[in-house]
């Protein structure tokens, strides 16, 4: 994560021996002889039938040797075959398919520690809905990273008086929009003196368990002191349970979009709360094309669009806006500050 | 002397096997009773818990009611955890080939071997309607094994120590 002001804590060995334990010991042997800095940067491992273990860093990817070497050459690679993948599969679900068919029919797999494997292969429907994924040929090992610190510099600008400004971050995807969500949700969860944020009660609804990684309802990852989780719960059902019931002062989720997700925001905001979000995009002009954020954008119920993206490491902030007709607040190379945030 | 030692041994072997195979019948029915509570524990945990294979396992290690058993089925839980090389199959298998299995008839393995390949690996409804037609299965041979044992514990024991007196009279 590259930011420029504040102290980023990122871990790395701590995280890396956890996510080691639920792979075979055929390829936990392969991946445990890489070097301690390519462990410290891995942020997923990806498994396809067939074809090389492929190690993601983010801005680049790297293929593995058996004896643990990084390499760009296929045939000196660790080659996955059917075998290889149905024992990943074997230990990453404890054989337990049946404990995981909800989440296996969203496409992931939450484990504990908050790391997630995406998976893809034959999708079986029933009737209109998807009933299970069989015959997996792909895994996405995800290695869950505390990453602290990186909402520091963003935070000035979302908060102003004593509230928690209506805020969307875009970007593409694997620039740790989620990343920084969590973060902001902890720092204003837990409260920032220096910043005059007092800690509000956050209701978090994690649609896919990525943003506190939850696992069996309880959440593995920091994200705050006053954050109440709602778990695998859809944006509409989580949003009216959490006004009902938590009286929330900001209510976070990730991935907004779709057409009726305008609704949601409309009944936030309504009940006098202020929302976080995140949306796929690669900047404010291509969120503008899709049609359910076009629609939040124009009317107005955003207050800060923070823009993530890769120019500078993963995760960089390049630039936060005002809304979409308001000044630039910090713009990248370098998120050189435009102009300062009143507060 | 040496007659009369003979004749102890061989109606004291022949009285022990006539023994050991009905104690074996009553084993058998026990066993299977053990069982068919086992596979009443995974029904409930599986369709309210929806545990995974080695919580479930743990769990009914616990409340089988049963040492021996208890012992096999932790040892399923263990071999179950995240990142290991077994796969369900295989720990199933190995439970069905315990010592302490022996009694079970040929039968009565197959149903359980039957039902090893699907468990954990379909769905929560097919998994408790594959635990019930095994079940129920048991359960029928269950009832077959109770009548053999009131048919044949008894005989086994009276046949054993005839077949050594009788042995001992063609010998003397």
């Amino acid at each position: 994560m590259n930011q420029a002001n504040g102290e980023i804590k990122k871990s790395g060995k701590g995280e890396w021996s956890d996510a080691l334990r639920f792979f075979p010991s055929d390829l936990r042997q392969i991946l445990a002889k890489a070097p301690a800095e390519v462990q410290s940067k891995l942020i997923e491992v990806r498994i396809r039938v067939n074809r090389p273990l492929e190690l993601n860093f983010g801005r680049y990817s790297s293929l593995i040797t058996p004896d643990g070497d990084l390499t760009t050459d296929c045939r000196r690679a660790v080659i996955n075959g059917v075998e290889d993948l149905r024992k990943t599969i074997n230990a990453l679900t404890t054989g337990s398919l049946y404990a995981l068919e909800n989440e296996l029919v969203q496409g992931y797999l939450a484990l504990p520690g908050g790391h997630r494997v995406g998976v893809t292969g034959q999708v079986i429907y029933d009737g209109v809905k998807i009933s299970t994924i069989r015959n997996i040929s792909s895994i996405n090992f995800r290695i869950a990273r505390a990453v602290t610190g990186i909402a520091r510099p963003v935070l000035p600008f979302l908060w102003k008086g004593k509230r928690f400004l209506k805020t969307l971050i875009i970007g593409p995807p694997a620039t740790g929009k989620t990343t920084l969500l969590r973060e902001i949700i902890r720092e204003v969860s837990s409260g920032v003196p220096s910043l005059g944020i007092p800690g509000i009660h956050v209701g978090l609804v994690d649609e896919r368990s990525e943003i506190a990684g939850s696992y069996r309802g309880i959440p593995q990852l920091d994200v705050g002191l006053r954050t109440d989780v709602l778990d695998g719960c859809s944006k509409r059902d989580g949003v009216y349970l959490l006004l009902r019931a938590m009286n929330p002062q900001l209510i976070a989720t990730d991935e907004i979009g779709r057409e009726d997700d305008i609704r949601v925001i409309e009944d936030i905001i309504n009940a006098g709360v202020s929302f976080i979000a995140t949306a796929h995009a690669r900047n404010l002009t291509e969120a503008m094309l899709r049609p359910g954020l076009q629609r939040i954008l124009r009317a107005g119920m955003v207050e800060r669009v923070v823009v993530v993206g890769n120019s500078l490491g993963i995760g960089t902030v390049e630039s936060i806006k005002a809304g979409i007709n308001g000044p630039e607040l910090l713009s990248a190379p370098g998120l050189t500050e435009v102009r300062e945030c009143s507060n | 002397m040496l007659k009369l030692t003979g004749a102890i041994l061989i109606i004291g072997t022949s009285s022990m096997i006539g023994f050991m195979l009905a104690e074996r019948l009553k084993e058998r029915c026990r066993l299977l009773r053990v069982l068919i509570r086992l596979l009443n524990i995974l029904k409930t945990e599986i369709n309210y818990r929806s545990g995974l294979l080695a919580e479930v396992f743990t769990r009914a290690a616990r409340v089988v009611g049963d040492g021996k058993i208890g012992g096999y089925l932790r040892r399923i839980a263990v071999n179950s955890e995240y990142g290991s090389d077994y796969n369900f199959v295989e720990l199933w298998d190995g439970f069905l080939h315990e010592k302490g299995m022996a009694p079970l008839s040929e039968e009565d393995i197959e149903i359980l071997k039957e039902l090893g390949n699907y468990l954990g690996c379909t769905g929560r409804e097919d998994q408790l309607q594959k635990i019930a037609i095994a079940q129920a299965r048991l359960e029928s041979n269950l009832e077959a094994a109770d009548l053999d044992q009131m048919r044949l514990v008894r005989l086994y024991r009276y046949f054993g120590f005839a077949a050594g007196a009788v042995l001992v009279c063609l010998l003397l």
